[in-house]
């Protein structure tokens, strides 16, 4: 065989096997996984519109920084209503999550990282949603109707996440679907109008009744609409949209919205989805989503009951002293409206530093029965859990306080049922977190009357309120006879009880009633803000609430603490000169 | 892909149509003779090999050897490992004898490096060489774990967990995440050699620079170590058994730092003085001193209280409530004895080999069997490995490196609360059930027997094949092709059953199986053309080839269910879990890789030599799919000038220089490039119908894609001197570096207004790293009898973040998971510092007093007994901006010293390695030091040394329930300790029987040794072990290992690396 030949051979075989095969071999597309135009119609819209609903709940396992965290961000704002609103404290032992310790002491710095996470999932909402609105752009072969629909349930969910961001931070970036680099939205714009534009378009668009009870509809956009003006203080704004939910509104199934007749089917899982529900965030457990589905974000708010503990774990969010005082009624069965609940004479009797192997009665005084479905204390049935043993079911007394939380808990008889147990905890329940109740649209009406209208209505839409709490059948009971010395009444018309006779008792009155109707739900703390009583009040609540526990001692309330402070992180990541910083921080 | 195999089969014709064209004739006659060693004895087993053909046979029993010769020009070459190899000149002569002298110079050794095989005096590059004798000097699971301090420039922190990785690093850290360098085996590249066994390797060099390295091209930045293994020999059959049985000793663990029972007590009380609080407690009653109950449950019972009714005991959830019974341990329970074992360990090798003139072989068997430190873990495995080669017609020869490695795993599955469990809990209750937290007041651990002991059941197990075919022809007089298919397959499944806890404060809601099967596999064909030319007194060899690599073609697969009818082994399978079905698939994106390469290697008369490489890469993960790296190196060989001729100080000395760029691109996930939607029920499923218990299917976003990603670029400078003088008493090897990195992929955050899909990795940093490699040998006989030989590697690296991107000048990283707890991160990736360095507030001590808190700068939670910050800007207040760096745990240096003293038939060994100047956080001391950091075991320090006014010299802050910045909470210099440590890695006193006597009893060889690992540690530190790295994690559940340099030091509670080890070890050979 001859050298050349060979040379040749070889020279050929090198030749043909760079040239033959580098681009083929080194274009690999990634497996499991979908590319933007492979969801580019009716099918990955509708795929992409779940996914922007499934942000309600604010977890997700692959969200960056929520991961197992999931209860840092939970859409209930256990920790950016209910805490720092008074309702509750962080509870449980100081140790754990100490994140939440500087919050609770309205200390928290803009490098805590709850902000930064709370940012992220609502961020990551509005991004969803924008997913849905840019692909609907280009969507090839879907009808009018149907990008109607779908575009305007995107941009509803987008003006609620916005909204919630809103109040948290005041100054945020509003990001649509045109942004190029969302990460370069200044925060420097008033987002008010956008948001109420996103609200309008669903007003507009969405039809009165859907396929699925946990879509928006027109109504529920109205009802959102109205919530972004109460935050406003435009009540003339907000009062024809009220009562026009008020009057005509019905969830996306088509029930007539109005109050469940008894005060805990709102928070029962077999009766969720009620005519009370006006906006929720959907939970389901068992539906191949791990945990996930569930209502992760309130998976620590459990009793703790070491080796046992009844409905899951940890003993967060355990509700304050004065919350719990505030359910005081006089003989009348009407709140004490003066701050007097907070009296010795008053004040609820409490079983702290008492061991549960030691004797305890319950307060005997008159109460207001929404107490018992809302805080759960010793020598109370605590669903079907049998009566709360006190010290032992909290993980630490002298620091959370004698009181659990108890709306967001599950009834044993439906462990499994309506909760997972595949984890390390069986806190993940199908408790769904409501957003707005129909209790929520009669309470603002009740303040739009207070504020422009007729103290009468506003009288009347409390009395709804109260009327439905006092209804017996809907009393915690103890066997047969009602667990505690239930003594609740609507307010009379005329006389030193009645609160509706000038203007500045009504509001105390109206705003009372929402801390009682909604306690627990994470409300408080916006609410204080947007009335502009977070300070004397969160001063007043500090000042009770540090002489029975020692670790809120030297906590105060100051004027910037009415905003939180923009994450530092996503200051770092976009620029300073892109994100400015809340005044005070 | 049609395209490459296609080629292949044009590629395979075209060798066997080479091979069978070729042939060779010849007249022969028979050369014969003896081959003795320095003693005068007979050598068996000696190469004999005529130069320049493969024609070779071996000595017999007794050094005797013959050989057909068919030419008087013939050389014979006379090899053997550990001596000189020596070339005779045949002649005319018809008895050729040889005395074979050891060799004390490595200078002829052939080394493997970038695709070609040469004589290490003849090396340009930075690399270490490391033998099989050094690398079996212990027994580990790993092979890389015998590289530590063996070679100068590489770092390897071990890992104690026979089911862990170790973590090699060559000359610093180059990236935030992956640092594991490149390994070689046999021509096929992995990043883990877990399934070597160490007695199949014959050598592991280290390419260190580019100059050596970046032939590998894009994937060598992190360094390239070649490792080969045993090939027989022409000659007789070899068997040699060599075995181990040993035993690790647990130690102590930190007991003599912790509190028993009635000190815990001690401590509430003393806590609830310091905090005003009433002295009251479920367990310790509510007197002046604090007594111990004589039960945990129910809750402060005594003896003869009716609860406690063993009748009433309960600890099926299936039977009713659970009413557990569990007596105090007023003792204290030692968790540490409870948790551990002496754990033995063994291997057992047999190797063959053999092999004539036309065929070679080496077939190996292991079997490695090291228990865990915690009983019901450790790790089987089982190994075969057949390298043959075949000669064909003289010019072809065809082979196999094959290994088949079988492990079974018994992992620690979940961290046992050893240091932090109390003492006053029992290990079982009053009916031998599990004893955990519950009860009250004992804190959120899970009590340790209920997890060790039913785990014992789980397990993991995979197979992997991992190896190449080969055949090589030579063309003509000069030229090799060389063409190599090899990969590995691997299969793994996993199933592990989970307890319905009982006995724990925080249970979960049912038992639950957890079942995963994984396949992954690789590939590479590699295709080189070798030239090889000696001219006069010039030497060139050329070598250009190409490869095609695709990596990660694989499934995973995985299911669960929860709620079994029972807890028995038996019963465990998905279909009888009977809710909570999930199951889950990952479908792997394989990346791919194109390459080619050359190299130029000259020499003029063995003095000056000049290298050059250059490799140019495509890579899948990349839109910009290319990448070209050369590489230029340059030595001069001074001692071979005329003016050193003679030399009596200098027998060798050669200066070395080199300059080259590697790249990187192991740090990017293979889908990089693109945005990616998925549609996982946990992130985007939705219970739209309000069902409570199904969602309906939603996508997002899950990834952000870098359409506009490249290679990462190392550039290295190296000067080195290699020297050998004093007749061969001492070597020298010493090398400086400087290498830049840059365009570091890092998955670096971007602003959440973007979305929360996965981030992609992005050319964002630069890191440099400069140092000094030294390795000094030096050897001799102290009396004829009484040889020595001591060998100091020497390694220092500064570490410097060059940049990171735009508009970032640090970032933050949560090492060890620590932040949920202190509510801080201890690390800090700053421009201008070392990788992974720890920030936070620096202690200037504890306030004594009121007034000297109001004195003090301002500062959040300030009181007497807390800690006192030092106010770094002087503003007069403690914020986050006075914070800063408390320290790195990178080493100023480490060395590792090999002291080998032979006398007689005796030999002894001591290998010490040792790293100084570098800090720990000791995170611990959060949970053992403060009170009020849960409900755990505390320490002495928190009882004994914490602030009291009585006790003002105190370090440990006051006990107290009060959590913030000034008590427990923020990361701060208080868990800074230094880490320096000096370990005693070996220790080995061997005995070989006398030759004359080993063969009577039909033995070549035997020696039999005594040995100790980690026989002592000297170290400051205070925790558990000084060996913490950025260790690699294996997920148990589907083998996956993910790495993470951007963050370590941070001691959470690792599975310590320094326990001691003694070994009875054989080494025999038939």
């Amino acid at each position: 065989m001859r050298t050349s030949v060979k040379s040749s051979l070889i020279t050929i075989t090198f030749l043909g096997i760079s040239l033959s095969c580098s681009n083929d071999f080194l274009d690999i597309k990634p497996k499991g996984a979908l590319s933007a135009t492979q969801v580019a119609d009716q099918k990955g819209l509708e795929a992409l519109l779940v996914a922007a609903y499934s942000m309600l709940d604010q977890v997700g396992e692959a969200i960056p920084a929520t991961g197992t965290d999931a209860f840092v961000t939970g859409a209930s704002n256990w920790v950016y209503g209910g805490i720092t609103g008074g309702d509750a404290h962080k509870g449980t032992d100081e140790g754990d999550q100490p994140n939440i310790n500087p919050i609770e002491r309205y200390e928290a710095s803009s490098v805590n990282n709850y902000f930064n996470i709370k940012w992220g999932v609502l961020y990551e909402g509005i991004n969803r949603c924008n997913s849905v609105l840019k692909v609907l752009a280009n969507a090839q072969g879907v009808l009018d109707t149907e990008i109607k629909r779908i575009g305007a349930e995107a941009r509803t969910l987008r003006g609620y996440y916005h909204f919630e961001a809103k109040r948290m931070w005041g100054n945020i970036p509003y990001i649509d679907e045109t942004a190029a680099d969302p990460g370069k939205v200044p925060n420097n714009v008033d987002t008010w109008p956008m948001i109420e534009a996103d609200f309008q378009h669903g007003i507009d668009n969405l039809t009165p009744t859907m396929p699925h009870v946990g879509r928006v509809n027109s109504w529920i956009a109205k009802t959102l609409l109205a919530k972004a003006y109460m935050y406003q203080k435009k009540f003339a704004e907000a009062k024809p949209l009220l009562l026009d939910v008020y009057t005509n509104g019905v969830n996306p199934k088509g029930l007539k919205f109005g109050l469940n007749p008894k005060y805990h089917d709102n928070f029962f899982m077999p009766s969720k989805n009620s005519q009370e529900s006006v906006f929720a965030a959907q939970a389901s457990v068992n539906d191949g989503g791990g945990s996930w589905n569930g209502n992760a974000g309130d998976v620590l708010n459990f009793p703790y009951l070491s080796g046992g503990s009844p409905a899951g774990c940890c003993g967060f969010y355990q509700p304050s002293f004065e919350f719990a005082n505030s359910f005081r009624t006089n003989a009348n069965g009407l709140p004490l409206l003066d701050g007097s609940y907070n009296s010795p004479a008053n004040a609820l009797k409490t079983d702290m530093n008492v061991e549960s192997s030691a004797s305890f009665t319950p307060d005997a005084g008159p109460l207001d029965p929404r107490l018992d479905w809302t805080v759960g204390r010793r020598g109370i049935p605590f669903l079907d859990w049998g009566p709360h043993t006190g010290k032992n079911w909290t993980r630490k007394q002298s620091y959370g306080g004698p009181y659990n939380a108890k709306k967001n808990t599950y009834y044993k008889s439906q462990s499994g049922s309506y909760t997972d147990k595949s984890s390390w905890t069986e806190g993940y329940t199908a408790n769904n977190v409501n957003i707005i109740r129909f209790a929520d649209v009669i309470l603002w009406l009740a303040e739009v009357e207070v504020e422009i209208g007729s103290l009468t209505e506003a009288r009347n839409y409390v009395n709804m309120i109260r009327a439905r709490a006092a209804n017996p059948d809907g009393f915690v009971m103890d066997g047969a006879a009602p667990a505690a010395n239930y003594m609740i009444d609507e307010y009379p018309v005329g006389g030193p009880n009645d609160p509706f006779g000038s203007q500045a008792t009504a509001r105390v009155a109206v705003h009372f009633e929402r801390k009682l109707e909604l306690g627990m739900e994470g409300h408080r703390f916006f609410d204080l803000v947007r009335w502009d009583e977070a300070e004397g009040t969160l001063t007043a609540y500090l000042a009770y609430e540090k002489s029975i526990l020692l670790q809120l001692q030297g906590a105060t309330f100051d004027t910037m603490d009415k905003l939180y402070p923009i994450p530092q992180r996503q200051i770092d990541l976009s620029g300073a000169d892109i994100l400015t910083q809340n005044p005070g921080y | 892909m049609k395209e490459v195999y296609k080629s292949s089969i044009r590629a395979m014709l075209l060798f066997l149509w080479l091979a069978l064209a070729h042939s060779a004739t010849a007249q022969e006659r028979t050369v014969s003779g003896t081959v003795k060693d320095e003693g005068g004895n007979g050598m068996p087993g000696v190469n004999v090999l005529i130069k320049g053909t493969n024609i070779g046979t071996a000595s017999d029993a007794t050094g005797k050897y013959q050989i057909g010769v068919s030419s008087d020009n013939a050389i014979l070459v006379f090899s053997f490992i550990g001596y000189s190899t020596q070339e005779v000149s045949a002649g005319v002569q018809s008895t050729v004898d040889v005395s074979m002298v050891p060799d004390t110079q490595t200078l002829n050794e052939i080394v493997v490096t970038g695709y070609a095989a040469q004589e290490k005096k003849d090396i340009t590059g930075a690399v270490g060489v490391v033998k099989a004798k050094e690398l079996l000097a212990f027994p580990a699971a790993n092979a890389e774990t015998l590289l530590q301090g063996r070679v100068a420039g590489v770092t390897v922190t071990a890992n104690g967990d026979p089911n862990g990785l170790p973590a090699v690093r060559i000359r610093g850290l180059t990236s935030f995440q992956n640092n594991t360098p490149l390994y070689i085996v046999d021509g096929v590249p992995t990043y883990n050699i877990q399934f070597l066994n160490p007695n199949d390797i014959e050598s592991m060099n280290v390419l260190k620079d580019a100059g050596a390295a970046s032939i590998y091209g894009s994937r060598a930045n992190n360094g390239v170590i070649i490792v080969t293994t045993k090939k027989g020999r022409a000659g007789k059959v070899t068997v040699s058994y060599d075995g181990t049985v040993g035993v690790q000793m647990p130690g102590k663990g930190l007991e003599s730092q912790l509190l028993n029972p009635q000190e815990m007590a001690e401590l509430e009380w003393l806590q609830k003085s310091n905090d005003g609080l009433p002295f009251s407690s479920p367990n310790y009653g509510s007197g002046p001193t604090p007594v111990l109950p004589d039960f945990l449950v129910p809750v402060g019972a005594s003896e003869g209280d009716p609860s406690v009714d063993p009748s009433l005991y309960n600890v099926d959830y299936a039977k009713g409530p659970i009413y557990q019974i569990t007596r105090a341990n007023k003792q204290g329970t030692n968790w540490w004895d409870a948790a551990t074992d002496p754990a033995p360990v063994q291997s057992h090798n047999i190797s063959i080999a053999g092999g004539n003139e036309a065929s070679r072989y080496m077939v190996g068997f292991n079997y490695y069997d090291q228990k865990g430190l915690f009983i019901g873990t450790g790790l089987k495995r089982y190994t075969v490995r057949a390298n043959t080669e075949f000669k064909i017609k003289d010019v072809v020869r065809i082979g196999e490196n094959l290994s088949a490695a079988f492990y079974d795993r018994k992992p620690l599955w979940e961290g046992v609360a050893v240091h932090t469990l109390q003492p006053i809990i029992p290990m079982y209750d009053i009916m031998g059930g599990f004893a955990g937290t519950r009860g009250s007041n004992l804190g959120n651990n899970a009590g340790i027997m209920g997890r060790l002991i039913p785990n014992e059941d789980n397990f993991s197990s995979e197979t992997k094949i991992f190896g190449n075919v080969y055949a090589e022809v030579d063309l003509f007089k000069d030229f090799t092709f060389r063409s190599s298919f090899g990969g590995s397959l691997s299969n793994s499944y996993t199933t592990r059953f989970t307890r319905h806890y009982y006995e724990n404060s925080e249970n979960n809601g049912s038992n639950s199986l957890q079942e995963n099967s994984q396949y992954e596999n690789d590939w590479i064909w590699t295709n080189t053309l070798t030239y090889k030319k000696k001219l006069q007194q010039h030497s060139f060899l050329f070598v250009g080839g190409m490869e095609a690599v695709k990596e990660g073609i694989g499934r995973r697969l995985q299911g669960s269910r929860i709620d079994y009818f029972t807890d028995s082994p038996d019963y465990r399978s998905l279909a009888t879990g009977s809710a909570g079905i999930q199951n889950t698939s990952t479908y792997l994106t394989p990346s791919s890789l194109l390459s080619y390469f050359g190299r130029l290697d000259y020499n003029f008369a063995d003095k000056y030599f000049l290298s050059g490489t250059v490799r140019r890469d495509g890579s899948s993960k990349f839109s910009n799919q290319f990448g070209v790296f050369p590489s230029v190196t340059a030595a001069w060989r001074i001692s071979q000038e005329a003016f050193m001729q003679g030399s009596s100080v200098f027998s060798d000395l050669k200066v070395r220089v080199g300059y080259g760029s590697m790249g990187g691109q192991t740090n990017v996930r293979s889908q990089n490039q693109y945005d990616i939607y998925s549609g996982r029920p946990t992130d985007a499923y939705y219970d739209l119908g309000g069902t409570s218990t199904s969602s309906l299917p939603g996508i997002w976003q899950a990834q952000i894609g870098n359409p506009s990603g490249k290679w990462e670029t190392k550039e290295t400078v190296n000067v080195g001197l290699d020297a050998s003088f004093f007749q061969g008493k001492f070597d020298i090897t010493l090398d400086w570096y400087n290498q830049t990195t840059s365009d570091l992929l890092f998955q670096l955050d971007i602003p959440s207004a973007n979305g929360s899909g996965v981030r992609p990795y992005r050319n964002v940093a630069k890191v440099a790293n400069t140092g000094i490699d030294l390795q000094i040998i030096n050897r001799g006989n102290i009396t004829p009898d009484l040889k020595y030989e001591a060998n100091l590697t020497f390694t220092t690296v500064n570490n410097e973040v060059k940049s990171l991107a735009e508009g970032i000048t640090f970032f933050d990283v949560d090492a060890g998971s620590t932040e949920g707890r202190i509510g801080a991160r201890y690390i800090r990736n700053e421009i201008g510092q070392p990788i992974s360095s720890y920030f936070g507030y620096s202690v200037q001590g504890l306030f004594q007093s009121a007034n000297e808190v109001t004195s003090a700068p301002t500062q959040t939670g300030a009181a007497p007994g807390r800690f006192r910050f030092v106010d770094v800007n002087g503003d007069g207040s403690i914020t986050p901006d006075d914070r800063t760096f408390l320290g790195s745990p990178l080493p100023d240096f480490t060395y590792g010293l090999n002291l080998s003293l032979s006398y007689k038939s005796f030999d002894f060994t001591i290998f010490l390695y040792g790293a100084q100047g570098f800090e720990l956080v000791n995170y611990r001391k959060w949970s053992t030091d403060f009170p009020t950091s849960f409900q755990n075991r505390k320490s002495k320090a928190a009882l004994y040394d914490s602030w009291t006014p009585e006790r003002p010299n105190a370090t440990t802050p006051i006990a107290t329930s009060i959590s913030n910045i000034s008590t427990n909470q923020g990361a701060n210099s208080y868990y800074v300790e230094d880490g320096s440590y000096l370990r005693a890695r070996n220790v080995q006193l061997g005995y070989t029987l006398p030759l004359n006597f080993a063969r009577k009893i039909g033995m070549e060889s035997a020696r039999i040794y005594i040995q100790g690992v980690n026989l002592f540690t000297i170290t400051d530190y205070t925790g558990l072990d000084p060996e913490v790295g950025s260790l690699p994690t294996v997920n148990n559940n589907d083998l996956t290992v993910t790495y993470s340099d951007s963050g370590f030091g941070v001691d959470a509670g690792g599975y310590p690396t320094g326990l001691k080890q003694y070994i009875l070890g054989v080494n025999l050979k038939f």
